[in-house]
């Protein structure tokens, strides 16, 4: 076995750089420029500037019973076709705007939520519309309930 | 050598957005949806579109298909009750529509779910 010293063992673990040798380097370009290239594609495809929310709802089940706050009734707003596109029925209002629904329904007790129902004409942007003032308006139970059921 | 290990990484991270990818092209409403973003991520996301056609991952599906793969998945997490589902319902589609894929829900025993909405204004 040849001993750890010497001059086997000196040539190998030589890090010293070598005098004389060319100390010049260059940045490779075509390397870098394909790593960028990929780096600007990828961040093209998968950018998006539209955040994606989510609105709570919940169905009411047919096999429940009398509600929990027996004492109120929950709000009941409907969803219909409008010529501006949809509007909203409150009790016998008629509301036009979904600031207006949101005001009118802090107003009223919460307690027993809200109960959203459209019309088969009505759009879903007025059903999102709907539940969106229910939520604003403080509502912790928004239900919507399908017609014809 | 680091052209094959950045082009690795650049891999994994463009196949790690397959998932969001995955969901159709859907005009959702444009609401800010709940101030709280702490919503848990779905385990169903069934997209709506404007003519009533329903997609799961893509995959456009009739009803008997959509009754079979929200049987599966509620199966797989324990209970439908437990089953998380996004609809994500086109801005433009009739309420007709919405009304008849919730009542499918309902005759699959999901009670609760919620609407997907898209938060344009002010870019928050």
């Amino acid at each position: 076995m040849a001993p750890r010293h010497g001059r086997y063992w000196g040539w190998i673990m030589n890090f010293r750089p070598r005098r004389g040798a060319d100390e010049t380097h260059e940045l490779p370009m075509t390397s870098l420029i394909d790593v960028v290239f990929l780096l600007l594609i990828f961040f093209m495809l998968t950018a998006s500037f539209v955040r994606e929310n989510e609105l709570q709802s919940a169905l009411l089940a047919d096999r429940s019973g009398a509600p929990g706050s027996a004492d109120l009734l929950p709000q009941f707003v409907q969803v219909r076709p409008a010529r501006e596109g949809f509007a909203f029925e409150l009790g016998q209002r008629v509301i036009a705007s979904q600031d207006d629904l949101r005001e009118m329904l802090s107003r009223l007790p919460k307690d027993a939520g809200v109960i959203v129902r459209a019309s088969a004409e009505a759009p879903v942007d007025g059903v999102a519309a709907a539940v969106q003032a229910a939520t604003d308006a403080g509502y912790t139970k928004v239900s919507y309930v399908p017609a014809g059921s | 050598m680091i052209d094959v290990v950045l082009q690795l990484i650049i891999f994994f991270m463009y196949t790690s957005q397959f998932a969001a990818l995955s969901r159709t092209a859907v005009d959702l409403p444009e609401q800010p949806g709940q101030l709280e973003n702490s919503a848990p991520e779905a385990d169903l996301v069934i997209d709506l579109a404007d003519d009533g056609g329903l997609s799961v991952a893509g995959e456009r599906v009739d009803q008997a298909r959509l009754a079979q793969i929200v049987s599966v998945e509620s199966l797989r997490v324990g209970g439908a009750d437990r089953l998380r589902v996004l609809v994500r319902a086109d801005r433009g589609a009739v309420a007709a529509h919405l009304n008849t894929l919730a009542l499918e829900l309902r005759a699959a025993e999901v009670l609760r779910w919620r609407l997907g909405t898209a938060d344009t204004g002010g870019g928050s």
